[in-house]
């Protein structure tokens, strides 16, 4: 990365760290903006985190839809995780999928996995940076339709984010591959 | 009063979640399935919480404050499930074999035959191999 | 008439609040690993985190939400740092897994046959656990003395460490065979190629493999990203 893009990126990590400052303060005053400037610096030197790659691309529209989506699976899936808790069957087996991203990037590829373990439902065991394979544990989990949903769920959360936030090269991955789950619903796994 | 009585009912909801959590935590079979319950309503739980507050403070500090909490919230749950559940993955005594299917185990087996066929390859070099 | 409504809601909430509490102690008290304990715990933290809003929501006083924001963190770092205690110890050679066993108790193998097959295939467990899981009456000796009296450092643990390459992310990285819980070789991401050097329970996270990953930004997004 050039110079310029990782100053960009570190004064763009210090903007959030001293708007986190001001927001835990309370009041927007010239002495929390100067202490928070001077922490964010600090904390920036001291605990150096490599710079992320962005895309440098952001679809607001997309962004939203995604947001929306979101909070509505939050609430349906809570509710059902919930539900199971209470009912007397409880909860059966559960299974360790595997999904083959279509995404190469590290950002994506986090926001993917952080959705995928907050909507209630699969949280995320392992993955494998280098084939861009993320592992998941799914709840009740025990027949073949499940664990066919529950990968088109994580399918789908990636083409929301790739489509919010995701390079051009993702975008292509994800016209080249709309549906990667073709081949496995073909024939039994 | 109004406000009350909203805030109120979605305390109570805060609550049914956490129950459920919590009901969750004792029925559920096997680790990982705990923490499913565990770490989900969790997260339900605290954002009604927090617009029970909002609501009744519709002031911007606390909204900030709260929404500062979520965002912790949001962030941090996923990051320790996840080590949470990949230490009770890894670690074979903690897991039941519980599971319809297991693809990790799958790839697991794979790059451990991959790993054992060109360890034999190499002959005996440097024995990484003590059982 | 809405003061009753009110009252009653409120009496409500808390008693479903505390015997959620009060089952997670439960688990905290059965909970056949430390795993267990360490996530009913976070179920009572974040009780205590909505029992807490509820009292700041109705009896009139914000200046308690800077506690929430503490109490989250304290969440996150203990289970985190539980977490990696357990993955660290449990890839040790036998006689040294200080954290794991050391909770345990002889009830625990009772646990149906399925986690006793899984043990013995893993040089964790160790001779002694094998002698006494099928069985289960029989404490393992540091359970009987009421104490974990295990060696707690770095001499109980036969060193490893000049087998472990250091690097992370190479093929070459994890230990197959003298790694118990079978991390795939593909897998760079796992730090517990770090973690199998055997130095102890204390020697703190190696964290040199996460310098080099590139990371999402710091939580201080706002939901932005979202």
């Amino acid at each position: 990365m050039t110079k310029r893009r990782s100053f960009v990126q570190q004064l763009v990590l210090v903007f959030f760290l001293v708007l986190l400052w001001v927001m835990l303060w309370d009041a927007v005053s010239l002495m929390h903006i100067i202490t928070g400037i001077i922490l964010a610096f600090l904390v920036t030197r001291v605990f150096y985190l490599p710079p992320v790659v962005l895309s440098g691309r952001f679809n607001i529209i997309h962004a939203l839809s995604y947001g929306l989506w979101f909070l509505y699976s939050l609430i349906i899936a809570s509710v059902e995780v919930a539900w199971y808790a209470f009912r007397p069957r409880a909860v059966g087996a559960g299974s360790v999928i595997a999904c083959d991203l279509r995404t190469s990037s590290d950002l994506l590829m986090t926001l993917v996995a952080d959705t995928a373990s907050l909507i209630p439902g699969s949280i995320i065991v392992d993955s494998d940076r280098a084939l861009g394979v993320l592992y998941l544990h799914v709840l009740d989990c025990d027949s073949e339709e499940k664990v066919l949903a529950a990968k088109e769920l994580v399918y789908h959360i990636e083409e929301l984010l790739i489509k919010a936030l995701g390079s051009h090269r993702d975008l292509a991955a994800l016209k080249v591959t709309p549906d990667p789950m073709a081949d496995e619903r073909g024939g039994a796994r | 009063m109004i406000l009350d009585i909203i805030s109120a009912v979605l305390i109570l909801l805060g609550g049914v979640l956490s129950l459920a959590a919590a009901l969750g935590l004792l029925r559920f079979g096997d680790l990982l399935s705990r923490m499913h319950a565990s770490a989900k309503p969790q997260i339900l739980g605290l954002l009604t919480v927090a617009v029970a507050i909002a609501i009744q403070y519709p002031a911007w500090s606390t909204v900030t404050t709260l929404a500062i909490v979520i965002s912790f919230q949001l962030v941090t749950i996923p990051v320790a499930t996840h080590m949470v559940g990949r230490a009770g993955y890894r670690t074979k005594h903690l897991r039941r074999s519980m599971l319809y299917r297991d693809e990790l185990a799958e790839a697991v087996d794979r790059a451990e035959a991959r790993e054992a066929a060109w360890e034999r390859r190499r002959g005996s070099g440097t024995d990484h191999n003590d059982g | 008439m809405s003061q009753i409504v009110l009252d009653t809601l409120i009496v409500a909430a808390s008693v479903l609040l505390a015997i959620s509490v009060i089952i997670a102690l439960y688990r905290i008290v059965r909970g056949p690993s430390i795993l267990d304990r360490m996530i009913a715990t976070d179920v009572v933290l974040a009780s205590i985190m909505c029992g807490l809003g509820g009292f700041m929501a109705l009896s009139g006083r914000t200046d308690l939400l800077p506690v929430l924001i503490v109490l989250a963190m304290l969440g996150f770092v203990g289970s985190v740092s539980v977490s990696r205690y357990v993955s660290k110890s449990d890839s040790m050679t036998p006689g040294a897994e200080v954290g794991s066993l050391s909770d345990f108790s002889s009830s625990d193998w009772h646990m149906p046959k399925e986690s006793a097959d899984d043990a013995e295939g893993h040089s964790d467990t160790g001779a002694r656990q094998q002698a006494q899981s099928p069985v289960g009456e029989e404490w393992p000796d540091d359970v009987a003395r009421g104490i974990s009296d295990v060696a707690d450092g770095p001499d109980a643990i036969t060193v490893q460490e000049d087998e472990e390459p250091v690097t992370v992310g190479l093929d070459q990285g994890t230990d197959p065979s003298s790694d118990p819980s079978a991390e795939p070789s593909v897998d760079p991401d796992s730090d517990a190629e770090g973690e199998v050097m055997g130095t102890g329970p204390d020697s703190g996270p190696e964290d040199s493999d996460d310098g080099e990953r590139t990371g999402p930004e710091p939580d201080d997004d706002e939901g932005g990203r979202r």
